[in-house]
């Protein structure tokens, strides 16, 4: 329960409103199985929606850890896409304090606080400590070494050869996620359309059914 | 626009005449094809027309920063660089151009952010900026810029390569499984009109339409799913 309140509010989402609208769906789900059962008076469909209620309760609560993994990898994306930028800055003889705070116009709501929060600790403190704490918000080692990278442009200069050392960690990274979001998408995509097969299985299922209920009726008549 | 939606139209009554005749009422098909069409209309073609204005303002914008950074390195001419990225310019954004043709060429530059909402079209316009200030090559500045361009438009073309090999297989499948349903409606006919006079059987083949209906919303929602970045200007 802990980690999904911390989880919660790393998310910034509300635990009490997801717990209120958790038990109003709960209810009505409760409330239309209790109904349909008393009224057709077919009793396995408690069943059912004991089996839909823990299906549901599993769907939301694991939900979070997708929604999580979605901004992760969205902030992700935009690092990649603010840091293109960067290294043009960079390229065009800009320093990189300049350059980073150049990107700040750049980058989303979310990047644009912590890019924000990196210039301010950068003037107040010279060493590679805040573009570690930086790197930490992404939680990926590329990111850390990219970051590493740039302070030591910092110390070197930007015709060092750090920017050629921080091109290809870029280089590298950027194409690197990029194909895990490919392969996922691939992924995703071929798993839909398994969903075909899903659907004629079910039409088989459902006329062999059809048909051994007939078989049965007519032998159950003979 | 418009063949898309006559294509959906005639997929929705294709799939609604195929509820007719595999359920023998004529209600299901019309419950079928408001549910459809409500979707479709409610919020299919809301996404696939984005989507495909998003791909199209990508592919221009790739085009008309590569073709009027060429062409001003070549030509020296704001004016000529203006027209080379014009020319694999779509329809729409020409009808805009069309509009601020007695503005100078960088107002109409900054005039085209409206329809590039792209940061790399933003970078573009720092790039102009430097070097109307400093001078040198625009080759050299735009170096990094054009690179970005053409990893952009690589990862694009990636993606919707993937996503279009995908649609045809899910459709040659969902188009089975739908022969299979008309199929054993025919091959097993006096089976199968038993089988219709059961309430719980027509509802549960009308649940088929829905399992489809499902997986073409989830479909979509990964179909349309780009997996470059959403580079959008912050205003």
């Amino acid at each position: 329960m802990n980690r999904l309140k911390e989880r919660l509010i790393r998310l910034n989402i509300s635990f009490k409103k997801e717990l209120i609208r958790y038990i109003i769906i709960v209810l009505a789900l409760a409330i239309g199985f209790t109904v349909a059962a008393l009224l057709s008076k077919m009793w396995f469909l408690f069943a059912i929606m004991g089996v839909t209620l823990l299906g549901f309760t599993f769907f939301y609560v694991s939900r979070y850890k997708g929604i999580e993994d979605k901004r992760r990898q969205n902030d992700l994306l935009e690092f990649v896409n603010l840091f293109a930028f960067f290294r043009i800055y960079l390229k065009n003889g800009f320093n990189v304090y300049v350059a980073l705070k150049e990107m700040i116009n750049f980058a989303n709501a979310s990047l644009r606080e912590m890019l924000q929060k990196l210039v301010d600790e950068i003037d107040e403190d010279k060493s590679v400590e805040p573009f570690i704490r930086f790197a930490k918000e992404f939680n990926n080692l590329l990111v850390e070494e990219m970051m590493v990278s740039v302070y030591q442009i910092i110390d070197d200069g930007s015709d060092s050869n750090h920017l050629v050392q921080f091109e290809l960690i870029y280089d590298k990274f950027s194409e690197t996620l990029q194909k895990e979001r490919l392969n996922a998408k691939d992924k995703g995509l071929a798993n839909l359309t398994v969903s075909a097969l899903i659907g004629s299985a079910y039409l088989i299922t459902l006329v062999t059914m059809g048909i051994i209920s007939i078989l049965g009726e007519m032998m159950h008549g003979l | 626009m418009k063949k898309i939606d006559l294509t959906f139209l005639i997929s929705i009554i294709i799939i609604s005449l195929s509820g007719l005749l595999v359920t023998n009422l004529f209600y299901i098909p019309l419950i079928i094809a408001t549910v459809y069409l409500a979707y479709y209309f409610i919020y299919m073609r809301k996404k696939v027309k984005a989507y495909i204005y998003r791909v199209e303002e990508i592919h221009a914008c790739y085009n008309f920063i590569n073709s009027f950074v060429i062409s001003l390195s070549v030509k020296d001419s704001y004016d000529e660089a203006y027209a080379s990225g014009l020319r694999l310019a779509p329809k729409a954004m020409l009808e805009e151009t069309n509009e601020i043709e007695n503005m100078t060429i960088i107002e109409r530059l900054k005039f085209l952010r409206q329809y590039f909402n792209l940061g790399m079209y933003k970078m573009f316009l720092n790039i102009i900026n430097l070097y109307q200030e400093q001078g040198g090559s625009i080759l050299n500045i735009s170096e990094g810029l054009v690179r970005e361009c053409t990893r952009v438009e690589k990862d694009l073309n990636e993606t919707t390569s993937v996503s279009k090999r995908h649609l045809v297989e899910y459709i040659i499948l969902w188009i089975l499984s739908f022969m299979i349903v008309v199929f054993l409606r025919f091959a097993l006919s006096s089976f199968y009109f038993q089988m219709l006079k059961l309430p719980i059987f027509v509802v549960f083949l009308t649940l088929f339409y829905l399992l489809f209906l499902v997986s073409s919303h989830l479909f979509l929602l990964q179909f349309t799913s780009l997996t470059i970045k959403e580079d959008t200007i912050n205003e």
